[in-house]
């Protein structure tokens, strides 16, 4: 029996390759679309606003942000050469960016924050081309730090347009339309189903608008100004090509957001692709690879522009599982329809006039969320005391740092300026102890065989060496010699009907420590570097499948038996203790 | 074949009614107290100096805090009546109350806060009573959400012991002692193995201190005029009984905080029972409301001598795990040792004189820790997104109104004080919705039976009233039996010589719509209320094990199977979907 396929998702309608008819491709579009450019506008405008910039720099940051997300939301789903995923995939304004962004403008200004834009982005292309890196580097416990601080660095900036609204027009105004936003957000998301819950946050904000609107809040008057068609004629920074002291203390803290960001793509990524297919197939790496790089052009596009960079958008993963429509022209119109929305000022007005605190309250859940999202980042793996020290310690470094508790005075120039960035300071603490644990480590061994009868003399040879070597006694090398054997035959599918064909590959990896030993059994069709595969999607997809092995022998040998199957690999984790070293007596 | 039970441990040297030698237990009891008794005199010296109290309370609370402490360190061990574990569990000053305790310290002054720990104790003999108010109102999702709070609470005031550097000392000393400090910890504890790790806090203090030492800002002076014996001057503050509006403001607070500690009680009873026999058992009930009388009766006699509030400590349960004695006796030992340090000043001056920035080191790692223990109990059922909502926007709100970011200047005073504290913003707004969620919910569906195959009948009729009820179609209603037939099959024993009297209860609650189902086989020997017992269980202790079922015929009916298994208690949960009506 063949180790069990997922089901068959029987409600996709329409695949990539398929065309669905071009009115229902531009009706789902414009939903995606309506769900998406709230977000998309009010970024922008967020950063801009904090840091006091000028109405007309606003004005073309939202015009030139609609434009690229529409031409990179139009690369992802068409591929040209190596850069797009092929799948619908939306991009929109990137939230993580808002803290760093705000820091940038009021440091050097729009040119500084172009010009950081345009070079961070050019490390996306390398990661795109060398994804192992987030395997390597960028772990899940430093990426789960860093994206609970991005909310921390972020939250004062939402808590602030509250207070600021506040001291203005009418004094219950201002927290009576953000707590109807937060409970109303909040309360769709938590109590309905279906796509209603994907509609939370423009539900949400459309009811803080109508509640702003009695107090006279909403900016009507922004609204009726604006011009049906046209598009803003300044406005466009330039780059600020003089590279100082900003330029080089900023260029860290946007390179670590940009590879955390990427992070979320490459889950979107293969999230998507797991949600458009009738029959599913094995991750696509280059579809991995092609959205990684299209995010890329997106981020260098809006720094040539002059706006805030950009990133996938998750929604349209749940909205293609929703509609079962996963047809490229959706993405295509979904474009085309930003670009058009670009050249409508009237109806960027609409979202531009909506009122500090609602916009505050729709952070404050997207940040929230975010939040969450890194503690599940960090915690998916399991923590055990040590990556506790590493996340508690970093993630409460960042934080002290953030905000100049941590002997502000001491420091001057250039360290204040890289430390008083929290998601610095906290991703610098995380990657130096997470590196500084793994090189601790013990060295893992590895064997490479074929996933067949045939090999288990040459993994039982390499056990007994690894014993040997432990000076593990008779006893437990039995029983290590046991498990390895017991694991390699669950893998091999039952009854010989199989052909020889269907052979698999199988990289055993071995790691003692004090007690015992851990064996990791890889079995995979594809040839090729497993580990680094498998690291990602471990790390970073949501599992098809986690299931552990009862087999009553298996679970007799070792202390503990973990497997889990994705498309096309089988990874079996084992753990046998060894016995004590000196028994005494009886 | 038998189900497979976890193994005995074979570490443990002596259970907890063994009498190990007398200087065995005095030196395990030695090596407790030590790595405890900085934490214990720390966090009312924390306290108390960032409410500026005063040097006569602290070193009264100090004295009476260690004189509580050991006391019923004793009663943990050896249970009198209704109250202690019978296990050795140490007690020590609580790092959740400390942002709680200063605010009362400023509000009322020691008076108030004595007050407050001795009404809000009174609520901790209830708890311990009425074990399931902990599961319906104080989930873990709350919980994990109020002990990240805790942490957001505490940080400030440990970093705000580094903006006040003692003066006239060089301007090096308090940045190279702190740094110095929290290396040692964090290096300790991500690279040591074994003991070492459990002595990295106290290493690291002692390598700070060195440090401090050298740059001259640990208090010498302090130690060597501290007597060898002796009473502090009584500083007892007596009581509050205004009950002003400061109390009632607070009273919430601080029942709140108490439910909280009361949840890691809980936690810690089932760990240290876990690891103290040779035979794993399956968990004493009565032994964890013991311990919750116990920490109640700690906090009432806290109150009443004017000292801060107690609870379990974790590291008894370490330290019992790594040596492998778990007898009672030790806990007697950590007791009188305690009360008898109390009676040293010289000893407890050399801690007092700990500089602030080695202090402030210390907490930090400390309640980093606690921040991503309450992390870890938020994520440990898996967040869906419905969960993320409620933990992220409790925990942001509550931040919010702690450091007053949110419309400080429109709350009334009353509101004001109960929503300037995080811990109770947050918290309220974490079971708000959570109970919020709870009521939405479709009701489930329960039955109780036999475990055996006689069974199959009464269980198959049940099922089949929901098919019929929520419109299933006929494969999908055959599907559903097939699969809860599998399911109690798996949970009978395979071979048919186990006696009746082994028979099982079985517990099987259904719940779903139209398009799934989910199902929960609880199987359990023994009376009692299974769900209540198991949802304690389930919720605070850790996991002895958590697998899957892989029986193929089961997996073909079913959706999902998962089988948690505790001591003498199997859940297995499936779900089955519904084919889709054309």
């Amino acid at each position: 029996m063949k180790p069990s396929a997922p089901a068959l998702q029987k409600d996709l309608r329409y695949e990539p390759n398929e065309r669905p008819p071009n009115l229902l491709s531009l009706g789902l579009g414009f939903q995606l679309v309506l769900l998406t450019i709230g977000g998309i506008v009010l970024t922008p405008a967020i950063i801009i606003r904090a840091a006091g910039g000028e109405d007309a720099y606003m004005t073309w940051a939202v015009f030139a942000g609609l434009c690229v997300c529409g031409v990179s939301t139009i690369l992802q789903a068409v591929r040209v050469g190596r850069f797009g995923s092929g799948y619908v995939l939306l991009m929109g304004t990137s939230g993580v960016f808002i803290a760093v962004s705000v820091t940038a403008l009021t440091d050097g200004g729009p040119g500084l924050l172009a010009t950081l834009v345009v070079v961070s982005s050019i490390f996306q292309f390398v990661l795109a081309s060398h994804l192992s890196l987030l395997r390597r580097v960028i772990t899940p416990l430093v990426a789960g730090t860093v994206i609970m601080l991005i909310s921390v660095t972020i939250m004062p900036i939402a808590f602030n347009l509250v207070a600021d609204a506040a001291e203005g027009a009418a004094s219950t105004g201002a927290p009576v339309s953000a707590a109807a936003t937060l409970v109303f957000t909040a309360g769709l998301a938590l109590f309905s189903k279906g796509s209603l819950r994907l509609w939370a946050p423009v539900l949400g904000v459309t009811i803080g608008c109508i509640v702003a609107s009695f107090y006279g809040l909403y900016d009507v008057a922004r609204v009726a100004d604006a011009a049906w068609f046209g598009m803003p004629t300044s406005g466009w920074p330039g780059l600020d090509l003089t590279f100082g002291a900003p330029f080089w203390t900023l260029l860290p803290v946007f390179v670590l957001v940009t590879v955390v960001g990427a992070i979320e793509t490459v889950g979107d990524a293969i999230g998507i692709q797991q949600v458009s297919w009738r029959r599913p197939r094995a991750t696509d790496f280059r579809a991995v690879q092609g959205a990684v790089g299209a995010d890329g052009v997106g981020n260098l596009l809006s720094g040539l522009m002059g706006t805030v960079p950009n990133t996938t958008y998750s929604t349209s993963v749940a909205v293609t599982e929703l509609t079962g429509v996963a047809a490229r022209s959706v993405g295509v119109c979904i474009g085309i329809l930003f670009f058009s929305f670009a050249f409508l000022p009237k109806v960027t007005a609409v979202i531009l006039a909506i009122p500090d605190p609602v916009v505050a309250a729709y952070i404050l859940v997207l940040m929230a969320v975010l939040f969450v999202l890194g503690m599940r980042i960090v915690a998916q793996d399991g923590l055990d005391s040590r990556k506790s020290v590493v996340v508690g310690l970093s993630f409460w470094l960042g934080v002290g740092f953030q905000n100049q508790q941590i002997f502000a005075d001491y420091m001057d120039g250039t360290l204040a300026t890289i430390l008083g960035n929290g998601m610095a300071a906290g991703g610098l603490a995380a990657i130096v102890m997470t590196v500084a644990l793994d090189l601790a480590k013990p060295r893992r061994r590895r064997v490479k065989a074929m996933l067949s009868l045939d090999s288990l003399p040459e993994i039982d040879g390499f056990i007994c060496k690894f014993a040997a070597a432990k000076d593990w006694n008779e006893a437990s090398t039995e029983r290590l010699r046991a498990a390895a054997e017991e694991s390699v035959l669950s893998l091999i599918p039952e009854g010989e009907a199989s052909e020889a064909a269907e052979a698999r590959h199988l990289l055993l990896l071995v790691r003692g420590d004090g007690r015992g030993a851990e064996l990791e059994f890889i079995a995979s069709a594809v040839e090729g570097n497993l580990e680094d595969r498998l690291a990602l999607l471990g790390q970073w997809a949501r599992r098809s499948v986690d299931r552990e092995f009862s087999l009553r022998l298996l679970r007799h040998y070792a202390s503990s038996v973990r497997h889990r199957q994705y498309h096309d690999t089988d990874v079996v984790t084992v753990r046998v203790d060894a016995d004590a070293p000196v028994k005494s007596g009886g | 074949m038998r189900r497979s039970g976890p193994p005995p441990r074979r570490g443990v040297r002596y259970e907890p009614p063994e009498k190990p030698p007398h200087l065995l237990s005095l030196g395990l009891g030695l090596q407790l107290v030590m790595l405890n008794i900085s934490g214990i005199v720390l966090i009312p010296k924390i306290i108390i100096e960032a409410a500026a109290v005063g040097e006569v309370y602290l070193s009264w609370a100090v004295f009476a805090g260690l004189c509580v402490c050991g006391l019923i360190t004793v009663i943990q061990a050896v249970r009198v009546g209704n109250m202690g574990a019978g296990y050795i569990l140490l007690m020590g000053t609580s790092g959740t109350f400390v942002a709680v305790s200063i605010t009362a310290l400023v509000e009322g002054g020691p008076a108030l806060l004595a007050t407050l720990i001795v009404v809000s104790s009174l609520f901790q003999f209830v708890l311990g009573s009425r074990l399931v108010l902990l599961r319906r109102v104080i989930t873990p999702l709350v919980a994990g959400t109020v002990i990240m709070l805790v942490a957001v609470t505490i940080m400030p005031i440990a970093f705000n012991m580094l903006s006040r550097p003692p003066e006239g000392t060089p301007p090096a000393a308090a940045p190279v002692s702190f740094a110095v400090t929290l290396l040692a910890m964090a290096g300790l504890a991500l690279f040591a193995a074994g003991a070492w790790r459990l002595w990295g806090p106290v290493l690291g203090v002692i390598a700070g201190c060195s440090v401090a030492g050298y740059y001259g800002i640990y208090d010498t002076a302090r130690v060597v005029s501290a007597p060898w014996f002796g009473l502090p001057p009584i500083g007892w503050p007596g009581f509050d009984l205004s009950f002003g509006s400061s109390f009632w403001a607070l009273l919430p607070v601080f029942i709140f905080v108490v439910a909280i500690d009361t949840v890691r009680t809980v936690g810690g009873s089932i760990s240290i029972q876990q690891v103290s026999w040779r035979q794993p058992r399956a968990t004493d009930f009565r032994s964890v409301q013991g311990t919750i009388g116990a920490s109640g009766l700690s906090n009432l006699l806290s109150g009443l001598v004017g000292t801060l509030p107690n609870t379990t400590y974790s590291s008894s349960i370490s330290v019992a795990a790594l040596t492998g004695v778990a007898a009672r006796n030790v806990g007697v030992c950590v007791g009188i040792l305690i009360i008898v340090f109390s009676f040293i000043p010289k000893a407890t001056a050399v801690i007092l004189a700990i500089p602030n920035p080695v202090v402030a080191a210390y907490i930090v790692v400390l309640i980093s820790l606690l921040f991503v223990v309450g992390t870890r109990i938020v994520v440990r059922d898996g967040l869906d997104s419905r969960k993320s909502i409620v933990v992220g926007v409790a925990f942001w709100l509550g931040v919010g109104f702690q450091n007053r970011q949110i419309f400080s200047e429109h709350l009334g005073d009353a509101a004001a004080s109960i929503m300037e504290n995080g811990i109770a913003a947050g918290g309220l707004a974490a079971i708000v919705m959570t109970v919020a969620l709870e009521l939405s919910k479709p009701r489930r569906r329960k039955i109780k039976t036999k475990l055996g195959l006689e069974s199959l009948a009464e269980v198959d009729e049940f099922v089949q009233r929901f098919a019929k009820d929520k419109h299933w179609n006929a494969t999908s209603t055959g599907r559903l039996r097939a699969a809860t037939e599998e399911a109690i099959l798996s949970l009978v024993p395979y071979e048919r010589d186990t006696e009746p009297e082994d028979a099982r209860n079985l517990v099987l609650s259904m719940g779903g719509d139209g398009r799934k189902a989910e199902l929960e086989f609880i199987a359990a020997a023994g009376e009692g209320n299974l769900e209540d017992k198991l949802a304690l269980l389930g919720q605070w202790a850790e996991q002895s094990s958590d697998r899957e079922f892989s029986l193929r015929l089961l997996r073909h009916f079913a959706t999902s199977v998962n089988h948690r298994q505790y001591h003498d208690t199997d859940v297995v949960t499936i779900r089955v979907d519904a084919d889709k009506e054309s």
